[in-house]
């Protein structure tokens, strides 16, 4: 999943966008309203994590141009403004969600994870693909009873597909989502990723959960059902 | 509590009333004076005329020219009238017939000034009665007199002269009672309708004329601390309420620029502080979600002291100006060389001015002592150095000045300030105020010049700052009482 950060404050900034990589989000950051406005519009985010106070454009301005603008992008304000009016005002302009400063980063985490959930129309955070569960909560996989180790892209790749399940996403979607602008463009990182991620999940001898549609893209789907009269 | 309205209602019925009974008793009285004179003249109108029909013939002979037939009312059965007529104070002359032989008083009145008595009629019945007394009238044509004719009663005097007749009148004074009885319940009636009427006119009137007294408390009472901008309407009050309405909405207007002033102190210090904190916060809880990477731990603990240093100066700085705002903070009184501080404030951020490429200018007069607090001298010259140092833009120039004026010495610090406005002086000196709205995290809190100003106050320091053509000037002034510029405290 791919997040947008618009934080003036250097360290926090930093100590952000560090944090969310490693969990496997795709992070870009903006250090003003301006830049950050224009990696909005310019990018297909899951959530944008806007600060109020920023130089140059302040957070709100920023929020009603991207909802006047018709991006309806899931926005977590986070903010050291605690004020009732101040929350009821942000989530009155547009924003999806509200986070004073200081805050728990696992509160961070969860938040986002459930705006993610949202973005796709998931209430449940356990997806069961097959005999494959995905728990988003956790950030747990497992085939069966045993659990299956990713690294921080390939979970964040299988998310993607298992929260669009059935449907076929195509190669530049997926790596909008899943990289940020340190991706190299023209690369084959999406396929790389996915041959690695099906090395994970997939059972031997079963066929792959990841289907590949020549042309169009990936989509994770459970095996179809075992039909004897095929084999009569 | 005291009620306007209260006191207005009870004090104007009370006049009102003291006004209308005081009245009314007296129409009252007049009026029945005058019913009363009304019966009594016409009482005396009879006696006149009965005392007219008495002629003295002069040969002693006194004659009552009276017809039954003629003044029927004192012989007739229904509510009859009565006259008794005397020569003299003992003789009676006649008795009128409805008397039957009954008498009346004989009263004393004159002609002119009839004696008037309430009395008991012969038959029971009240009435009442006029006396005079009067001189038979001579007849002009004495010895003259006509036979055969009846003329009512004769009588013989041996007096020479006209004898003196006593006459008194008597009739029913039912008619009499029966007017003053309506006019008392006229009176009644009005005694009571009228100061009903006038209490429910006061009432009204006095609610009308206090009700746009309620409208400005009403419309008081509606403005709350979220909605202080409202304003008590003034057009269409009285004149005397225009004062007090104006004065309200000019106290509204204060306590709006000091609850806006906390608001902002509020925001501003909850997010110089929070933001620290939230950095300090995060960047631990990231590097303690991987505990093998050496590399960010040894970055975190170095942001982490970072971020323990600014708070440290921001706790201190909080600090001292609290000391400084409630006045525990203790002024010394020791002789400082205003130019040598200056001097080693300006040292202090010679790196950050180095860095901007500032220039510095020095004009300091030859004498500048002060006696002070050195601690709090050094504290305001270093905030001055430092705030000139970074918010000078690049390769400007900051002066330093300090001259002698009449009073005292003035100590200046000037540097281009672009981006200041007239408006914003007046917020130089809040806690954590900065012109930019963002207050994008940086060292520096903007309590700086709200401790100059703390400080300026516990040492009797005056403080201006002045923007002109661009250029910020802060301006310390200092009194001194002696001719060699030594600084006494008040």
């Amino acid at each position: 999943m791919r997040l947008l950060i618009i934080e003036d404050s250097r360290r926090l900034r930093d100590s952000l966008t560090l944090g969310l990589r490693r969990v496997g989000y795709a992070v870009d950051a903006a250090a003003d309203g301006e830049e950050g406005l224009w990696f909005a519009e310019s990018n297909e985010y899951d959530v944008i994590v806007l600060d109020l106070m920023l130089p140059k454009m302040d957070g709100l301005t920023v929020l009603r141009r991207l909802r006047a603008n018709g991006r309806d992008t899931h926005v977590l304000i986070l903010t050291a403004r605690d004020a009732v009016e101040d929350r009821v005002t942000g989530l009155q302009t547009g924003a999806d969600d509200y986070l004073v400063k200081p805050f728990a980063f696992e509160e961070l985490l969860a938040r986002l994870q459930a705006l993610v959930r949202r973005a796709y129309a998931a209430k449940n955070p356990v997806i069961q693909i097959g005999n494959l569960t995905l728990d988003t909560a956790q950030r747990l996989v497992q085939r069966g009873e045993e659990e299956i180790v990713l690294a921080p892209r390939e979970y964040a790749l299988l998310e993607l597909l298992a929260l669009r399940a059935g449907e076929v996403i195509a190669r530049a979607e997926i790596e909008q989502h899943i990289y940020d602008d340190r991706a190299e463009p023209m690369s084959n990182v999406v396929d790389a990723a996915i041959y690695s991620l099906r090395r994970k999940i997939d059972a031997p001898d079963q066929p792959s959960l990841i289907r590949t549609r020549r042309g169009m893209g990936y989509s994770l789907e459970a095996p179809p059902p075992c039909d004897p009269s095929e084999n009569s | 509590m005291r009620s306007i309205r209260k006191f207005l209602i009870s004090r104007l019925l009370v006049a009102l009333l003291i006004l209308f009974s005081a009245s009314g008793a007296a129409l009252y009285l007049g009026a029945r004076a005058f019913i009363v004179a009304q019966f009594d003249a016409g009482l005396e109108a009879k006696a006149r005329s009965l005392a007219t029909l008495v002629e003295w013939e002069g040969d002693g002979k006194i004659e009552f020219e009276f017809a039954d037939e003629i003044m029927t009312e004192y012989s007739r059965a229904e509510s009859p009238e009565y006259f008794q007529l005397w020569i003299g104070e003992d003789r009676v002359l006649e008795r009128s017939r409805s008397l039957a032989g009954g008498d009346l008083p004989r009263l004393g009145g004159s002609l002119d000034a009839p004696e008037f008595v309430n009395l008991a009629l012969p038959d029971g019945r009240s009435g009442r009665a006029a006396g005079i007394m009067a001189v038979a009238r001579a007849d002009e044509e004495i010895g003259e007199h006509e036979s055969g004719e009846d003329h009512g009663q004769e009588a013989r005097t041996s007096a020479a002269a006209p004898p003196v007749i006593y006459l008194t009148v008597a009739a029913d004074r039912s008619p009499l009672d029966r007017a003053m009885a309506g006019l008392m319940l006229l009176f009644a009636i009005f005694g009571i309708a009228v100061p009903a009427g006038v209490a429910l006119i006061v009432g009204a009137v006095v609610r009308r004329g206090l009700s746009p007294v309620r409208h400005v408390a009403t419309a008081a009472d509606a403005i709350t601390p979220e909605s202080i901008s409202g304003r008590v309407e003034t057009s269409g009050l009285p004149d005397e309420l225009q004062p007090i309405a104006a004065s309200l909405n000019a106290m509204l207007a204060r306590l709006e620029i000091g609850l806006e002033r906390e608001r902002r102190f509020r925001r501003d210090a909850a997010h110089e502080l929070r933001t620290p904190i939230a950095e300090l916060r995060t960047a631990a809880e990231v590097a303690l979600r991987s505990p093998e990477d050496a590399p960010l731990h040894q970055q975190t603990l170095e942001t982490s002291l970072d971020i323990a240093r600014q708070m440290e100066r921001l706790t201190q700085a909080l600090l001292a100006l609290a000391r400084a705002e409630n006045g525990s903070a203790a002024a010394a009184k020791i002789e400082i060389d205003l130019a040598a501080e200056a001097r080693k404030a300006w040292a202090r951020v010679a790196a950050i001015a180095d860095e901007r490429h500032l220039l510095v200018t020095f004009d300091f007069a030859a004498v500048a002592r002060i006696l002070s607090d050195p601690d709090m001298i050094a504290a305001m010259l270093h905030i001055l150095a430092e705030n000139a140092a970074i918010h000078s833009p690049e390769g400007s120039e900051v002066v330093w000045r300090i001259e002698q004026s009449h009073d005292g010495l003035a100590l200046t610090v000037s540097n281009l300030a672009p981006s200041l406005t007239a408006a914003d002086l007046a917020y130089l000196a809040e806690p954590f105020w900065q012109k930019d709205p963002a207050r994008t995290p940086s060292s520096h809190a903007g309590l700086g010049l709200s401790l100059l100003a703390a400080y300026a106050a516990v040492l009797n320091v005056h403080i201006e700052p002045i923007l002109d053509n661009q250029q910020l000037i802060v301006k310390l002034s200092f009194e001194c009482q002696s001719n060699d510029q030594q600084l006494s405290r008040s």
